[in-house]
């Protein structure tokens, strides 16, 4: 192996420099789960229902903390923190970043319906995984834990995603 | 062979559970990208390929029977997805093979190990830009994605012998293109 095979070797990471369309889940998902699509789509053509769906994904963004039961909220904390010690510590500061580049993206002139709807998504998926928590056997519970983690950070990226685009466009 | 952690992600995703396929997709989404990214060198293309090897992906997990980790079955189907994409386009593939026919024998001319101080992976990566087609897809399945000439040779149709010969010519010409762009902003 010469130098720039060893240079290659040691930061292959610093060669992935591209991140996937947000879209793109949206369509896969649409492809491979063919029939549930069709009963969203019908949803969503419903302009009243889309609105009431936007308004509850910016609701449910800003005041989730407010709304989740507090004992409910603590017990999951409780749980999560059994499998991974720091995890309320970071929920609440991804919980926090995510709030504030909302904010930052609201500010924006128009807010993409394609984001909101994921992110829709991802908080309902979110909810499941601390009911799921609660329930599950402790050989599963860490993995539940971890795709907590991911959901968050996962919101944040897309969020940040469509900051950059529209940074990128102005 | 599979990661354990990955069994039950496998299991979910084969009950159409979506929060599952949001997982897996998840996990190697953007490695894939890059990976396709380096062989097509077009952003918009590589999102295409991306999102036509997902959907093969989640179609053909039942028969993923973990001879394999899951990220390297689910590469070669990024890799034969992209180079598919590249016959479609018009490019001919055994253009490779024809290439390194006379040049099984090949051997470095230049040591250029000393020239390497300063060299970052932007620089790597702006070259890898500037290669020839079957220079950087030979270049990457080996160096970058970690297969051998032997699977290479696989994917690509062509001898060992010409993998290796080619792999060796992408090397040599990514060298000259790095040193070459050192000098320009020098």
């Amino acid at each position: 192996m010469d130098e720039l095979e060893k240079l290659i070797n040691k930061n292959k990471d610093e060669l992935d420099i591209l991140t996937p369309k947000m879209e793109l889940w949206t369509n896969i998902s649409k492809e491979i789960n063919p029939t549930k699509p069709a009963i969203k789509r019908s949803i969503w053509k419903n302009t009243k229902l889309w609105s009431f769906a936007v308004a509850a994904s910016v609701l449910f963004v800003f005041f989730v903390p407010n709304l989740v039961v507090a004992e409910e909220n603590d017990k999951v904390m409780m749980v999560a923190n059994q499998y991974d010690a720091d995890f309320s510590e970071a929920q609440l500061y991804y919980q926090n970043l995510l709030e504030s580049k909302m904010s930052e993206l609201n500010e924006g002139s128009k807010t993409d319906e394609e984001l909101l709807k994921t992110i829709f998504i991802l908080e309902e998926s979110y909810e499941q995984l601390t009911q799921e928590l609660l329930k599950a056997p402790k050989s599963q519970g860490k993995y539940i834990v971890s795709a907590m983690m991911k959901n968050l950070t996962s919101r944040i990226e897309l969020v940040q995603l469509h900051l950059d685009a529209e940074s990128y466009s102005k | 062979m599979v990661d354990e952690k990955h069994i039950d992600l496998i299991e979910r995703c084969q009950q159409s559970d979506s929060q599952a396929q949001y997982e897996l997709y998840s996990l190697y989404a953007k490695g894939m990208l890059n990976v396709i990214y380096r062989m097509v060198n077009d952003v918009e293309s590589s999102h295409d390929i991306l999102q036509d090897a997902f959907i093969k992906i989640f179609k053909q997990l039942s028969s993923f029977r973990g001879d394999s980790t899951l990220g390297a079955w689910i590469k070669r189907i990024v890799v034969n997805t992209s180079l598919n994409y590249i016959k479609k386009r018009g490019n001919d593939l055994s253009k490779i093979t024809v290439l390194s026919e006379n040049a099984a024998t090949f051997e470095e001319e230049k040591d250029y190990s000393s020239d390497y101080q300063g060299i970052d992976m932007k620089d790597v990566r702006l070259a890898l830009e500037k290669l020839p087609e079957g220079y950087r897809i030979v270049f990457s399945l080996y160096a970058i994605e970690g297969y051998d000439h032997v699977e290479i040779s696989e994917i690509l149709g062509c001898s060992v012998s010409n993998s290796k010969s080619q792999y060796n010519r992408a090397k040599k010409k990514l060298k000259e293109i790095i040193l070459n762009n050192q000098n320009v902003m020098v």
